[in-house]
């Protein structure tokens, strides 16, 4: 397994807004997915992913309610706000730009 | 629509932080519970799951922490928490907490209750419509020394016509008797104005209930009509809203009630509570007749104080053209109504303001030492946390957050002793203080209060702050650890503290010598009577029960005769106003002096009965005094004092001279007394002359009774014995004239007493500052002293060492302060009674005063180092 490596802040939102863009989830659902989407390169631990939850509620983005995770336990499921959609489409936009443009740069030079 | 999620999560962060704390601890478990199931699915045991969850997910503290750290109000938060710690710190030194906490509250304290003093009197506008226009009106009468006299009727009228300058004038009488009688109590004597209809318009406020007057009610004949204060409502008609409409005894003449003004209406002053319409004779109209007036204005818009002077001195010119023989010589002046009424004390108000200014100086530079001190002693601690990760902002923050309750226990200590002391002044206050209704801890000097609070705790905070600020690992541990407290920077700024806190001392103690001084030689001046055991009372004589000056003089000879047969009255007078109590009546004579231009002299001129001078003890030193064959029908007699007799008839005798008001009949000078200080034992302007009370009589007087007990003990008696000739007649203004006295002298011992209150609380914190420092430099260098000892140095040498330190520090304060005090001396100048405001004798006191504190603040740290036993010190470490 390669060395997980260290994820920009701002990344890392990127990442948590489109994962749960489909449905509400808890955050280690949320951690899970990323790890389990990437093959195991993106290893997300609490020490950056419930701060940066609480981040992205406090500027709006996502909002949060209690439920039920699936073995029956209480849990705080993570949901996208309708200003948070706007958001990820406007990130995953500038996302595809930037990494476009590097990767021409990379090609290229 | 983003802004919703946004404000309800900045909210909940804020005050729901222990929520979101509780409820990430939930999740963050959760988490761990389901990364250790996801390991023992892939077969791990328990325990090993367990592990190796937490493992993977990592720090939970470093998560909390960070959630914490950038969650809303943290730094709130954390601000709060040092504040919480520095109390508790602070509860555990309860001598230094106790120390600064008093320091803090005395100078914020004092400089609240004379800022109250200050703005109420001074700065406060008047409670009228836009009071920065309104002005008072003054002649000027440059031949009677007078700067400011009363206006008469006839200019007034030319000044309402002429002017372009003004919005409207009104006229105000404000001599006058108002004798109350009828419902609501005893019969009463107030005092009261006679006002032009305009007044209230010019002044720009309206009644609380009813109406003010019509232009009719100025006829006479129509001016039975009145209007009440608030106060006198409430007092004598308990408020009752029916007294519109009412009618009232006045003056004996049935007088109908109006309207009634609001609380804060208080004008003149908050002494008159009765206004009724002016009605000018026309006589006064013609210039053959005067009385005295005040005219208030009110500016046009746009226009200047300097403007309207200009414009009325052109008006007063014409005026003195026309009129030559009324009005030769005679000014205008335009004044600035607030600025005129506090003209009198705006001089010893100012000086109270800079002396608690050094006051408030000492206490923060004192304030600035302890804590300095304090916190100096913490420096390695603050080093090690440096070490450990902590940042400058953070530890600066926190000796701040340490500084913080001080200020505010000593900052509400402060306010409360304020109040007190307002109390007790507004109470106690002497005598003519203008305004003083609005002395209280209103708005602004709160305000004012708060900004000198955070002033003094900005200043305080200097040395914890910069301490904490320059904390340094590597110097801290450079230095031996007995000198943990301090480097020699923070020695030298201490000892700067300590050398201003002196500076600002000597001002104190220079302004308390030169008052102290000034007093002592204005109560070693003679006033000419002997107020010992005479009691003073002042009746007006209703002119509508005795309309003639005949019955007037008689009813009063009525009186004289019944009070003297009270037991222990040894003699009774009157006169028509008393010396010392701030009213006067000032006119030009004419005297009989063989020269050929009648000589003109301006005199104190006053009524008075036969028995006036003996019962003041004023005495006679030629002729006779006034005997009951100077009646009303026989040759008019006059008494001089022998100030005029020497002016006058130098080396003759003035006996049968005469002197007269110009116009007037002759008197022949019967008599010789000597001089009275009239109008105060500070100021001795004028000659006196006196008329007999039957030959010239006067409805106001003022009744003196000499006793043989102590004079406060016959009051009763005696106004029962004027009750007994008239039960109606109101007396007032019941005094010893020992009060009158006192009175005429308060305003002045106030200041003196005030300023040796602030100057002995310098010295005894100039003296604390002194030790501590002197005390510290003792405890850095016993090492120092051990080893001087152990080489053969004498304990005195070393005692001389040490005291020579504190002596050295109060040096460099005096002459500082020394130089200050010397520059600003000047400002005294009016305030002081043949006093120069730089005596020598004075600063040279205040100096050696301030080197002794210091010579005996240092002597027990001087003993301490001289008792140091060069064993112990040298070898402990």
């Amino acid at each position: 397994m390669t060395k997980p490596t260290d994820l920009v802040q701002g990344t890392l939102d990127l990442l948590i807004l489109r994962t749960i863009q489909r449905e509400p989830l808890h955050g280690w659902a949320i951690a899970q997915r990323i790890q389990m989407l990437s093959n195991d390169v993106l290893q997300v631990n609490q020490g950056s992913l419930y701060p940066a939850l609480q981040r992205l509620e406090r500027q709006g983005w996502i909002t949060a309610d209690w439920g039920t995770s699936e073995n029956n336990r209480r849990a705080r499921f993570y949901r996208l706000t309708a200003p948070g959609r706007k958001r990820l489409a406007a990130e995953m936009n500038d996302w595809s730009r930037l990494s476009g443009a590097i990767t021409l740069v990379l090609r290229e030079a | 629509m983003r802004m919703f999620y946004q404000v309800a999560a900045f909210l909940r962060g804020l005050f729901r932080s222990a929520d979101i704390d509780r409820q990430m601890a939930d999740e963050l478990r959760f988490h761990l519970d389901k990364e250790a199931e996801r390991q023992m699915r892939f077969g791990a045991t328990p325990d090993a799951a367990r592990r190796a969850a937490r493992l993977k997910v990592g720090s939970v503290d470093a998560a909390q922490e960070t959630s914490r750290d950038e969650r809303p109000g943290s730094r709130l938060r954390q601000f709060s928490r040092d504040v919480v710690f520095g109390t508790r710190l602070l509860r555990k030194s309860f001598a230094f907490t106790a120390a600064t906490i008093g320091i803090v509250a005395l100078g914020v304290g004092a400089v609240t209750a004379i800022f109250s003093v200050v703005y109420g009197v001074m700065l406060k506008p008047l409670p009228y419509a836009e009071p920065d226009r309104l002005v008072s009106v003054w002649s000027v009468m440059p031949k009677l020394n007078l700067a400011r006299a009363s206006v008469s009727a006839a200019d007034f009228m030319d000044f309402r016509a002429s002017n372009r300058v003004f919005d409207d004038l009104a006229l105000v009488r404000t001599n006058g008797n108002f004798n109350l009688v009828g419902e609501g109590g005893e019969p009463e004597r107030l005092q009261g104005a006679r006002t032009s209809a305009n007044l209230l318009k010019v002044l720009g406020v309206r009644p609380l209930l009813g109406r003010p007057f019509t232009e009719e009610e100025q006829r006479t004949g129509n001016e039975n009509v009145a209007l009440l204060s608030y106060g006198l409502w409430q007092r004598r008609y308990a408020g009752d809203r029916s007294i519109i409409g009412r009618t009232i005894e006045l003056n004996g003449v049935p007088t109908t009630v109006v309207g009634v003004m609001g609380e804060s209406f208080q004008y003149p002053s908050h002494d008159f509570q009765i206004w009724i319409p002016v009605s000018i004779d026309p006589r006064e109209l013609t210039r053959e007749t005067t009385q005295n007036y005040q005219v208030v204005a009110r500016l046009a818009r746009g226009v200047t104080l300097a403007q309207a002077q200009s414009d009325m001195n052109g008006i007063a010119r014409r005026i003195e053209q026309s009129h030559p023989q009324t009005d030769a010589g005679v000014g205008v002046l335009v004044a600035s109504m607030l600025s005129d009424a506090v003209r009198p004390v705006r001089g010893p108000l100012y000086l109270l303001l800079a002396a608690v200014g050094c006051l408030l100086a000492i206490a923060c530079l004192n304030v600035a030492n302890l804590l300095g001190a304090r916190s100096a002693s913490r420096s390695s601690e603050f080093a090690v946390r440096l070490a450990l990760g902590a940042s400058r902002g953070r530890l600066t923050s926190q000796a701040l957050a340490e500084v913080l309750p001080i200020l505010v226990a000593g900052g509400l200590l402060g306010v409360l002793l304020a109040a007190w002391a307002v109390q007790v002044f507004v109470a106690g206050a002497p005598a003519g203080l203008p305004r003083i209704e609005n002395v209280e801890l209103s708005g602004p000097v709160l305000g004012a209060a708060l900004a000198v609070l955070t002033l003094s705790g900005l200043v305080a905070s200097l040395l914890p702050a910069s301490q904490a600020w320059r904390a340094d690992f590597t110097t801290v541990t450079k230095e031996s650890s007995r000198s943990a407290a301090g480097g020699r920077g923070h020695m030298r700024a201490r000892r700067a503290l300590v050398v201003a806190q002196i500076a600002f001392a000597v001002p104190l103690l220079v302004g308390t010598g030169i008052l102290a001084r000034s007093f002592t030689r204005l109560t070693d001046v003679q006033p000419g009577i002997r107020t010992a055991n005479v009691l003073s009372m002042a009746v007006a004589v209703p002119r509508s029960k005795y309309s003639s000056d005949d019955q007037v003089a008689a009813y009063e000879t009525r009186l004289l005769d019944a009070m003297r047969a009270v037991p222990g009255v040894a003699s009774v007078g009157m006169v028509n106003r008393l010396p010392l109590s701030g009213n006067g009546q000032v006119g030009t004579i004419e005297l009989d002096n063989d020269t050929p231009t009648p000589t003109l002299v301006t005199v104190d001129w006053r009524s008075a009965t036969p028995d006036y001078f003996a019962t003041m003890s004023i005495p006679l030193v030629h002729g006779r005094v006034f005997a009951s064959q100077d009646g009303v029908n026989a040759p008019l007699v006059g008494v001089i004092d022998e100030r005029l007799a020497r002016m006058a008839w130098p080396g003759q005798s003035p006996i049968g001279h005469r002197f007269r008001i110009p116009g007037a009949p002759w008197h022949e000078i019967v008599g010789v007394v000597g001089h009275v200080r009239h109008d105060g034992l500070d100021a001795d302007p004028r000659p006196q002359v006196y008329w007999n009370y039957l030959q010239r009589s006067q409805d106001r007087m003022a009744i003196v009774v000499r006793t043989n007990t102590s004079a406060a003990s016959l009051t009763s008696a005696i106004t029962a014995a004027i009750h007994s000739v008239d039960a109606d007649q109101p007396v007032y203004d019941v005094r010893t004239m020992d009060a009158v006295l006192d009175r005429s002298l308060s305003q002045r011992k106030l200041t003196m007493v005030l300023i040796g209150v602030f100057g002995a609380a310098a010295l005894v914190l100039a003296s604390v500052g002194v030790y501590g420092v002197v005390a510290f430099g003792v405890t850095q260098r016993l090492r120092e002293f051990g080893i001087r000892v152990a080489l053969g140095a004498e304990r005195g040498a070393v005692t001389r060492l040490v005291v020579g330190q504190g002596v050295g520090l109060a040096v460099v304060g005096t002459a500082i302060g020394l130089v200050a005090a010397i520059a600003a001396a000047g400002a005294m100048q009016g305030m002081t009674y043949e006093t120069n405001p730089r005596d020598p004798l004075v600063f040279a006191g205040a100096s050696l005063v301030l080197i002794g504190v210091a010579v005996a603040a240092s002597w027990l740290p001087a003993r301490r180092a001289a008792r140091v036993d060069p064993a112990v010190t040298l070898r402990a470490e």
